[in-house]
């Protein structure tokens, strides 16, 4: 029941009838969560800089984490509702 | 790095996307397929293939699909994955668990073979799977707090199921198999002090984490020990309790079969057996469909054949009684929202060896 190992690499899974959709939505998706590293990094930099001058350390209050995870939440569905492909304002199909 | 700014960021983006999937994405589908269903031919045969039947070439089932597939795999695998993340730390890691342990807590088994079906995909996306790495049980672990998104919030559900289990059974001796990193073993010999409870599992760097836990709970009623579930060496009748958490939608229904045998087996009479697992409802074809596509999209792909192996007519054949497969709610209101929201089909699988 053991056999050998097959040693090529297996490829993707695909699900779109173009497979390179599929290999350019993984690129989109990780440029998309790069952006939202920037993002997360410079409002939290914001935050530190206006209590404290320079105090890189400065934890984020509840409310202003609680705000983060509301504007995380938005950048999301900003970015995937386009996958919905429903129309935001009625118009010819 | 493991609990870098960045990594932080990264992953809090991950699980917010993989909400959107849970929510808005699957009620586009739903709403999809509703509609492709009133216009069927009604001599269509209801089921799984059907929904796959409607459903081929949509782009709301091809979107769905591809972000279930692909944002497990950014969890795991991307720049700031958990497996690269958790590498920076190897050394930290491997130092906390190989920690001195009291005597007793842990038993591997230097010998032990990982069997073939465990070995051939890497399960959850996991590069390597749980087994291969040392430090695969801290990643496991890491990565099972967003394993259900809607729980992310809500570490409930292995509380939830041992009070349901502890309102059944007080137990003296509880056998928990598969335990991996002791997530679900914990609340039981948290709760049951006088009892004696051991886990066991096939994966060491899991059962590694969970000695270490165990220890730094002062924990003096639980040991580890690395068996498998289907041949775990111990006596006849030595248990009045059995469970799982998670197990066996991760065995091929052989392995299945073997593993309830050595339950009834390993169960003292009258003792009870008790598993967490998933088995969509029938009724429901979509969701049965979602549900299989589910295992293969996610290298679990044991889910359908247990779906399918008609588990409870196996255990009556093997002499359980008082056989019962119910939905579990894994959170409050989570059965009322499987309308609108992606979940786990959760459901308990118990029997009772007879008395006599």
């Amino acid at each position: 029941m053991d056999g050998p190992a097959d040693p090529r690499p297996r490829l993707e899974q695909t699900f779109f009838a173009d497979p390179v959709l599929d290999r350019v939505l993984g690129m989109v998706m990780a440029l998309s969560a790069e952006v939202w590293v920037l993002r997360e990094r410079q409002r939290r930099m914001a935050i530190a800089l206006e209590r404290a001058g320079l105090a890189s350390d400065a934890t984020p209050s509840a409310e202003e984490e609680a705000a983060l995870a509301r504007e995380r939440d938005a950048f999301t569905a900003a970015l995937l509702e386009n996958l919905l492909g429903r129309q935001v304002s009625k118009g010819a199909p | 790095m493991v609990g870098s700014p960045e990594f932080d960021a990264y992953q809090r983006f991950i699980l917010s996307a993989k909400l959107y999937w849970t929510g808005p994405m699957f009620r586009a589908l739903r709403e999809t397929y509703r509609h492709r269903l009133s216009l069927a031919p009604k001599e269509m045969p209801p089921g799984p293939e059907r929904v796959a039947a409607l459903l081929a070439g949509e782009p709301d089932a091809q979107i769905f699909c591809w972000m279930e597939r692909h944002l497990q795999r950014f969890k795991y695998s991307g720049r700031l994955g958990l497996v690269p993340a958790h590498e920076e730390a190897r050394a930290a890691i491997e130092a906390a668990l190989n920690a001195p342990l009291p005597p007793g807590l842990l038993e591997l088994d230097p010998g032990f073979e990982v069997p073939r079906y465990f070995r051939a995909v890497d399960i959850h996306q996991h590069p390597g799977g749980i087994w291969s790495d040392e430090i695969a049980g801290a990643v496991y672990e890491r990565g099972a707090r967003s394993t259900t998104p809607l729980l992310s919030k809500d570490l409930s559900l292995h509380e939830r199921f041992t009070d349901l289990v502890l309102a059944l059974r007080r137990p003296r001796r509880l056998l928990d198999m598969g335990c991996g990193f002791g997530k679900s073993t914990k609340p039981f010999y948290e709760r049951c002090r006088e009892a004696e409870v051991l886990g066991i599992d096939i994966a060491a760097p899991c059962l590694k984490l969970a000695a270490q836990d165990a220890a730094a709970a002062q924990a003096r009623n639980v040991a580890f020990k690395q068996r498998s579930a289907d041949a775990t060496r111990l006596p006849d009748g030595s248990f009045d309790l059995v469970t799982s958490t998670m197990m066996l939608h991760e065995m091929p229904p052989p392995v299945v079969e073997g593993t309830l045998r050595e339950a009834f087996r390993l169960l003292e009479p009258g003792g009870l057996m008790i598993h967490l697992d998933f088995l969509p409802p029938e009724e429901d074809e979509f969701l049965t469909w979602i549900h299989y596509g589910h295992g293969r999209r996610n290298n679990e792909p044991y889910m359908e054949p247990l779906a399918r192996m008609g588990i409870g007519r196996v255990m009556e054949a093997i002499g359980f009684r008082e056989v019962r497969i119910e939905p579990f709610e894994e959170m409050e209101g989570a059965l009322a929202r499987r309308e609108t929201h992606w979940r786990f089909p959760w459901a308990v699988v118990s029997g009772v060896r007879p008395a006599a």
